[in-house]
């Protein structure tokens, strides 16, 4: 059973830069800082002495940041002490924060960094020991898919701390080198994307770097995709439906220059709103799928004589002959 | 271009066995040819949790009815052809295999009650003398990868030469003819081998043999009298398909006589879309899932139509050059695909099954 002993430290005293414990980015918290300013710390930092005299911080590393920025001297604290063992200090902290729910992919991820370097503790000693502590199945594949997150950017981390980054795609990400990390989350910012749509551009861009053989970075710089990027005047909407068609030119081209002439014979077609005539999905069978709406005997018959017209001017041979 | 390596035939290092089977002849030739495997009996299947990884097999028996209608897709042309289930599982590894998404089978699995078996053909070749059964054994696994210790090709062949109304087809990727090529056969087996554009083959199936040696085993087994067959399943769209296949097709028809050839399949690539994940999972140097692919009527993947119909009429006429009489057909496709690409069509499942039927009938 480890113990701790209350007391009040000078902050001076705390090394905040002994990230030993932390478990996550360390991000400023405005908000934090202002209410400690007003009510003080009221819940105690868990620091470890260590033999230079200096205190280390277990758990409370965003409080002591904002302690610092309310401009307090002093924190309570409860102390371990120097002698105890750092790697039971961590399964502790780890049990506490897992107390009940698992630890999140990023914390499971920095654990599990911290554990390799800080204690040289082997993949398969983590997954047996550490994964019941973090609440979390003792799978190689859970380890396979967390490792990796820590080496995301912060922002990138943040974006997964709130909830908005697809996990499978943080795991695609964290293994690809900071350019593309930074130019991924420019797409996600840029267009706003939810995590379903994330999915869907990542594996449009994936597919692309892989067909063109040129990194994403460079995919990226070029137009229209750029263009489409930087345009200032469009809706994130309206740039997502037209990064999607630019990027859907590229990885289906045969498709998409039939969805082109498609397209293109409605238009000379002049189809008006009451007639709707549309393709197979994917123009995957050879049926249309004609849709009629008038509200007259008059209207029905100017319909149909539109209809007449595209047969006389060989446009529904050109449509069925399409793909 | 990525080359085949040397083919190694399969070899389990350990053996798992239902206690069901312990007894089975079957069980007991196939420990007999592999005297170094460990040997680990399983006293019921039930609470059995297979151990990950490992270079294992599993001897069961098979629960349900060995014999089963192919399931075909929906809105589409099949050949109306009736799997034997014999094995569940491939060492092959083949980076298309749907065998990665739709099996349920904690391990390669061989079934050896064949006894089982065999009494099931004997009571649905009997119930039913007027109708013809075209059989075959590779679908939930290769029909040879694993002959060299299980020797089920002799098995099957045997009972097949005095049927008159089934045939078999063992279909292959290998070259594993030893246990049946000899054996009198009656014209009721039909050996057919699945190739591909050298290329693919080499990126997409490198733990099978070769093209060219599977050619040499078609022409041992053609020597021995026996019908050959070719599918060409799954056509993988790459930049240089035409001269990939056209050389393939050239290569059967310079040692292989067209009298000879049953018939000819072709099928794209296609799957559903939980294995395009698979496969970007278990095979990432692959590069089949950037072709055009678009889910279909059936929700499965397949090339954007115009691209098979190139690739299905192309095919055809290579093949016509060499044969004007030789069956090819388009596995799981729909009657416009058929029209398009070959200028006619069965027009429906049972239309293809009779011209099937008929190849091998008498």
């Amino acid at each position: 059973m480890l113990e701790t002993l209350f007391d009040t430290i000078d902050t001076v005293q705390i090394d905040g830069d002994d990230r030993l414990f932390c478990l996550r980015p360390l991000e400023a918290d405005p908000a934090l800082a202002a209410s400690i300013a007003v009510i003080g710390l009221t819940q105690p930092l868990r620091l470890q002495a260590r033999p230079d005299g200096l205190y280390r911080v277990v758990s409370g590393f965003h409080r002591l940041q904002a302690a610092h920025a309310a401009g307090l001297n002093s924190v309570p604290a409860l102390i371990f002490d120097a002698a105890a063992e750092t790697l039971e200090i961590f399964k502790w902290r780890l049990a506490e924060i897992a107390h009940s729910n698992p630890l999140p992919p990023l914390q499971v991820s920095h654990a599990i960094a911290r554990l390799e370097s800080g204690w040289s503790q082997s993949r398969e000693d983590i997954i047996r020991t550490f994964f019941p502590l973090m609440r979390l199945a003792p799978s190689p594949k859970l380890y396979a898919l967390y490792a990796p997150l820590h080496q995301l950017s912060l922002s990138l981390q943040r974006l997964l701390m709130q909830d908005a980054l697809s996990l499978e795609i943080a795991v695609a990400l964290a293994q690809r080198p900071a350019s593309d990390q930074h130019c991924f989350h420019g797409v996600i910012q840029c267009l706003r994307l939810g995590k379903n749509r994330q999915r869907e551009f990542w594996l449009l861009l994936t597919d692309l770097e892989r067909i063109e053989k040129r990194p994403l970075t460079e995919l990226m710089d070029k137009n229209p995709l750029a263009a489409i990027l930087a345009e200032a005047v469009l809706t994130p909407t309206q740039k997502s439906d037209q990064l999607k068609s630019a990027l859907m030119h590229l990885r289906y081209p045969t498709y998409s220059a039939a969805v082109d002439r498609y397209e293109k014979i409605l238009r000379r077609a002049k189809l008006p709103p009451g007639i709707q005539l549309r393709p197979a999905p994917y123009f995957a069978s050879d049926q249309f799928h004609l849709e009629l709406s008038f509200r007259s005997a008059r209207e029905l018959r100017r319909r149909l004589r539109v209809l007449e017209t595209m047969l006389e001017q060989g446009l529904i041979d050109e449509m069925t002959g399409l793909a | 271009m990525k080359r085949h390596g040397r083919y190694k035939p399969f070899v389990p290092d350990r053996i798992y066995i239902e206690e069901a089977v312990r007894e089975s002849p079957w069980t007991q030739r196939i420990l007999v040819h592999l005297p170094h495997a460990a040997v680990t009996p399983i006293p019921s299947l039930d609470q059995w949790e297979a151990p990950p990884g490992g270079n294992s097999i599993l001897l069961a028996r098979q629960r349900g009815p060995f014999l089963r209608l192919c399931p075909g897709t929906s809105r589409h042309i099949c050949c109306l052809y009736q799997n034997l289930d014999i094995a569940a599982g491939c060492d092959l590894d083949c980076s298309y295999c749907i065998l990665q998404a739709y099996l349920n089978v904690p391990m390669t699995t061989l079934y050896t009650n064949l006894d089982a078996l065999f009494a099931e053909l004997d009571e649905k070749l009997g119930r039913f003398p007027r109708r013809f059964f075209r059989i075959g054994t590779g679908e939930l696994s290769d029909s040879l990868t694993f002959d060299h210790f299980a020797a089920w090709s002799g098995d099957l062949v045997h009972y097949f030469s005095d049927k008159s109304n089934a045939i078999i087809e063992l279909k292959s990727k290998n070259t594993l003819i030893d246990h049946f090529v000899r054996l009198r056969h009656n014209r009721r087996t039909v050996v057919s081998w699945s190739v591909n554009a050298e290329a693919m083959s080499a990126s997409e199936e490198p733990h099978a043999p070769s093209l060219q040696e599977r050619l040499d085993a078609a022409v041992e087994v053609q020597k021995a009298g026996f019908r050959l067959g070719f599918h060409f399943d799954p056509m993988l769209y790459h930049p240089d398909w035409a001269q990939g296949y056209r050389a393939t097709v050239d290569a059967i028809f310079s040692r292989i006589d067209p009298h000879n050839i049953a018939w000819i399949s072709l099928g794209a690539l296609r799957y559903p879309p939980l294995l395009d994940e698979i496969i970007r999972e278990n095979h990432p140097e692959s590069e089949i899932v950037l072709g055009e692919l678009l889910p279909g009527v059936d929700n499965k993947y397949r090339y954007f139509k115009p691209i098979r119909i190139e690739m299905f009429s192309r095919m055809y006429q290579w093949i016509r050059a060499y044969s004007p009489d030789v069956l090819v057909y388009l596995c799981m496709e729909s009657d416009e695909v058929w029209k398009r690409s070959f200028g006619w069509s069965p027009k429906s499942s049972a239309g293809l099954k009779k011209l099937l039927d008929a190849r091998v009938r008498d």
